[in-house]
């Protein structure tokens, strides 16, 4: 029972601490879209709009311009609570409902690039902690290095030329081929709305949309896994349980999987959960480079546009599944290892 | 903090004889016991052929960068050539939309990426200093909000929150120099604060405490080299990600603007034409490059002078 | 009386920097079925890696050379491999029984799974392991089953480390420091278990540590090593009564309370001077020269040989200081 009650009270703790910081970033969004040098609503609504003054009137009354800085934190942070984040300018309409259809397509996205950079970075990294000091461990090292420091940017326009362009491998963007009709909206995830629905040909075309900006997606994370795979593995290794079991006369595959990898992987989930982030923040670079219609593209073109509220919005949804990652990250944590549980 | 070193040093069987005062080590002593194993490992990174290569290719850049205008063969910013002439011929790399030469455009490239990231991390490291050791010293309630305010920073990916920050105080390099470092501080922030934390724990800095050292000059004569150290380790690591910000703002539209020859800038401009593939393809590898080269200088620096760091920078 | 474990000039390198060094230097161990063979010595003396090199679990940065033999039969290079030797004939327990269990694994499956390959099925493997817990008087062996190893106290992870080291029912034991990291009062009940084991089952033990204490109420036998060197070995209570080797006197007299001696020669604790000598950086001639206060010009030069002093006993030392003519004559009567 002192175990349960612990644990519970664990869960309260973190999940206290996820909804302080998401009211931290609500904070920082309202500090950003009013200290900004000029016009408030010059920059909420741009340049064209704020002459009218219709508009200008409507945007002082939702946001309560007119009123002390105090009451108009409070107005952002309840439109915030409701799901309301404002007008586009940029699209002329609510941003909430174009999050609505990008989140499901960067997390059908972001999904297949954790994927791929998980199963790649435990595989490489765990290579490279056996091989440790020999040309295998070195090659993988020249491939990290290289991970982290390309441009994700420019590595999605050469992938696309290359594979799309040139060799017509793959199809070229978007998130299906022309011609082909999304399926039954269930998820908002193609791939899945397609299997859910029976049809094989959409989802297979879909599938191979994702897989080149996935793919890309990939190449930072998985470098970041592969390190940090490493050296847990390497950490384990050197721990004294590993020699038991050696001792006891186990094989060195059964000690790799029930021992070693078994320790490790409480350090690795938790850079996963961190990594997911990390493939939404690449989506900014690389969606709109394949027209995949998903919050990176949003980014993109609010950036594009100075859309404010567009900006707001995504960064406060982004917020909301970075915390939320590493909430549960927290918690499997301490689901998996039993000393954290009880202690 | 004298009990648990002088417990320890019983422990190991050397105990102090009774009524006499215990001989611990001098500043003096033990400052010069770090210096030799600095030395010690940093011989040990002229070995690595990666970090050679890597100083290499940085020297390259940044004496390409140091006569540019010496060595690019066109101006950067002139309109003469025919537009997207392919590589070869007069112009190695091709010529762009404008017809301007790739090549001297990114060796001018040098002097815009390379500075702006040294002054992206020694702004924001300068701030970790303080925010970090106060964080670090103070402790409590001080360090409770301090580190409260890190997180929040840290709760959104740093692109994001670079980009609204640019976007509210408008596009421009400047600008994206300042959103970078807005979300720059709070990760090294906490580095800081725990190299500090781990140093203070350590052995010589009690020792010097015994021998009546006020807390000021534990800060400034034992600590500050050995911090000092640590960080330009982190520093090294933190440029190269603060470039591939910084082009990637500018890639985005909110960095640096035309004509400026900013390699993020270049490659946006060659992201719509993909059958003029050298116009986007070499500012490219030029970015790639010099990140390489700094991750690999710094890679190495950290696993050969500093495991401390390499622990903390892991976490 | 019959060798279970013989070891003959065991040499073992570790890759250096620059070259290999030579960590173990022509070492020579005999363990007896029911009887403890104690192995005294400081860190960097060479023991651990001794005794780890005995089952083959020292990676490969270590290179090994010389015999190893169970119940006559050759083992390691050149004989059966290693990995069918350990965990069925030769077991180890190590130093650090908080970290020597893996803390996300039940106990019960720590137990079992390295007993399956001997055929038993898993009912079977999972009630010879209570046995076992039994055994090494763990309470409620039902609950342990299910328990993981950080809900048990050092002294009881230790008794469940030795459990896990019989369950293939070995006739050796290597104990790599065993109590060290317990405390003192759970010391005494952990080491008595390992002798009781030692007599039950006819096993051979071989205890590593650098505590004299424990030598004195455990051993049988005791190898006494510096600098990866055997020093002296002979029959426990003699070497430790009347040392015929300089180092194994001053380690003797370093003891807080000494063992009970019969001489009265009563001592004050005292700490050897010098540094100890490491691998690394071994002195010419005998290892111990710069720090033994009988050492003459020739110890400089000469590695003294291992040489037979009656009685079982040997001892490495040219200058022979502690030689008296009372033992030879008593050594004559016999």
């Amino acid at each position: 029972m002192g175990v349960r009650s612990s644990f519970w009270l664990f869960v309260i703790k973190r999940l206290g601490i996820s909804v302080f910081l998401l009211w931290g970033v609500a904070t920082i969004m309202f500090l950003a879209a009013r200290l900004v040098p000029g016009d408030v609503i010059s920059v909420m609504l741009g340049e064209e709009a704020a002459a009218d003054p219709v508009a200008r009137q409507a945007m002082i009354e939702r946001f309560g311009l007119d009123r002390p800085v105090p009451e108009q934190y409070y107005l952002h942070m309840t439109n915030l609570v409701q799901g309301d984040f404002g007008i586009s300018m940029r699209t002329r309409g609510p941003v909430a409902d174009e999050l609505a259809r990008a989140v499901p397509a960067s997390l059908e996205l972001g999904i297949l690039a954790g994927l791929i950079s998980a199963i790649l970075g435990i595989f490489l990294g765990t290579l490279s902690a056996l091989q440790r000091g020999k040309l295998a461990d070195q090659l993988i090292r020249v491939v990290t290095v290289t991970g982290i420091s390309v441009p994700l940017f420019w590595l999605a326009l050469v992938a696309l030329y290359v594979f799309s362009f040139k060799l017509q491998m793959f199809p070229g963007i978007g998130r299906l081929s022309p011609g082909v009709a999304p399926p039954p909206t269930a998820t908002g995830m193609y791939t899945i709305d397609a299997l859910l629905a029976g049809q094989l040909g959409t989802f297979a075309d879909a599938f191979m949309h994702l897989l080149i900006p996935g793919a890309v997606l990939a190449v930072f994370t998985m470098t970041l896994i592969t390190r940090f795979t490493r050296s847990a593995v390497l950490e384990v290794l050197n721990e004294d349980y590993v020699r038991t079991a050696r001792a006891k006369g186990l094989t060195s595959v059964r000690i790799l999987f029930a021992h070693v990898l078994r320790a490790a992987f409480v350090p690795i989930v938790t850079v996963i959960g961190i990594m997911f982030g990390a493939v939404l923040a690449g989506a900014v670079l690389v969606e709109e480079i394949f027209n995949f219609p998903g919050i990176g593209q949003m980014m993109f073109r609010s950036a594009v546009f100075l859309d404010m509220p567009g900006m707001i919005g995504i960064g406060l949804v982004v917020a909301v599944i970075y915390v939320g990652i590493s909430f549960v990250t927290d918690i499997l944590y301490g689901v998996i290892d039993p000393r954290i549980r009880v202690s | 903090m004298s009990v648990p070193l002088l417990s320890r040093l019983s422990r190991e069987g050397r105990a102090p004889a009774v009524g006499s005062e215990p001989t611990l080590p001098s500043a003096e002593d033990l400052r010069a016991h770090l210096d030799k194993q600095v030395r010690i490992a940093g011989r040990g990174f002229w070995k690595q052929p990666l970090a050679v290569a890597g100083v290499i290719i940085l020297g390259l850049w940044l004496v390409a960068g140091v006569f540019a205008p010496w060595i690019a063969p066109y101006d950067p910013l002139a309109q003469d050539a025919a537009r997207f002439l392919p590589p070869g011929g007069d112009h190695l790399m091709g010529t762009d939309s404008l017809g301007r030469d790739v090549l001297s455009r990114i060796i001018h490239g040098v002097r815009i990426t390379v500075p702006y990231a040294v002054i992206i991390v020694a702004v924001s490291t300068a701030i970790a200093l303080v925010v970090g050791s106060i964080a670090a010293y103070a402790g409590g309630w001080v360090d409770e909000v301090l580190m409260r305010i890190t997180d929040i920073f840290l709760a959104l990916p740093s692109i994001v929150l670079a980009m609204i920050v640019a976007a509210a105080i408008g596009p421009g390099l400047e600008n994206a120099v300042i959103a970078i470092i807005i979300v720059a501080w709070p990760p090294m922030t906490r580095i800081v604060r725990s190299l500090v934390l781990s140093i203070r724990s350590r052995d010589y800095v009690t020792a010097s405490r015994l021998l009546g050292a006020s807390s000021s000059r534990t800060l400034v004569v034992d600590f500050g080299p050995n911090l000092i150290g640590s960080v330009v380790v982190v520093a090294m690591i933190e440029i190269s990600q603060r470039i591939l910000l910084l082009a990637a703002l500018s890639f985005l539209g909110l960095g640096a603007q035309e004509p400026t020859p900013e390699w993020g800038r270049m490659v946006s401009d060659g992201a719509a034409i993909l059958d003029r593939w050298w116009v986007a393809t070499f500012p490219g590898l030029a970015i790639l490059t010099v990140v390489l080269a700094f991750n690999l200088i710094g890679d190495t620096l950290r696993d050969t002078v500093d495991p401390q760091v390499s622990k903390q920078v892991k976490e | 009386m019959d060798n279970l474990l013989e070891v003959k000039d065991l040499k073992i390198w570790v890759a250096g920097a620059a070259r290999p060094i030579l960590v173990v230097d022509g070492v020579d161990l005999q363990v007896r079925a029911g009887s403890v063979l104690g192995i005294a010595g400081e860190s960097g003396s060479g023991k651990s890696i001794s005794a780890q090199s005995l089952i083959g679990i020292l990676g490969e940065k270590f290179v090994y050379e010389g015999e190893i033999r169970l119940e006559g039969r050759l083992i390691g290079d050149g004989g059966e491999p290693f990995a069918a030797i350990r965990g069925r004939e030769i077991s180890m327990i190590f130093q650090d029984p908080l970290n020597s269990l893996h803390p996300q694994i039940q106990i019960g499956k720590q137990l079992t799974e390295h007993a399956g390959r001997s055929g038993q099925d898993s009912r079977k493997a999972d009630k010879r392991a209570r046995e076992l817990l039994r055994e090494v008087r763990i309470p409620d062996p039902d609950w342990a089953m299910k328990a993981y190893p950080h809900q048990f106290s050092g002294g009881m992870r230790q008794r469940i480390a030795i459990a896990m080291a019989l369950v293939g029912d070995p006739k050796v034991l290597i104990a790599d420091e065993p109590t060290t990291a317990l405390d003192v009062t759970v010391q005494a009940g952990v080491l008595r278990l390992i002798k009781r084991l030692c007599v039950e089952r006819d096993l051979g033990v071989m205890i590593i540590t650098h505590d004299l204490g424990v030598m004195n109420a455990m051993a049988d036998d005791l190898t006494v090593m510096y600098a990866g060197r055997v020093v002296e070995s002979g029959p426990a209570t003699q070497v430790l009564q009347s040392p015929r080797h300089p180092y194994t006197e001053q380690l003797v007299g370093s003891l807080p309370a000494g063992p009970a001696r019969d001489g009265g020669r009563a001592r004050n604790m005292r700490a050897i001077a010098g540094e100890p000598a490491t691998p690394r950086n071994r002195p010419a001639g005998c290892a111990f020269h710069p720090r033994c206060p009988w050492a003459e010009d020739r110890c400089a030069v000469t590695v003294p040989p291992v040489e037979y002093r009656g009685e079982g006993r040997r001892s490495a030392c040219l200058v022979d200081p502690f030689f008296s003519v009372d033992d030879v004559r008593k050594a004559a009567a016999r």
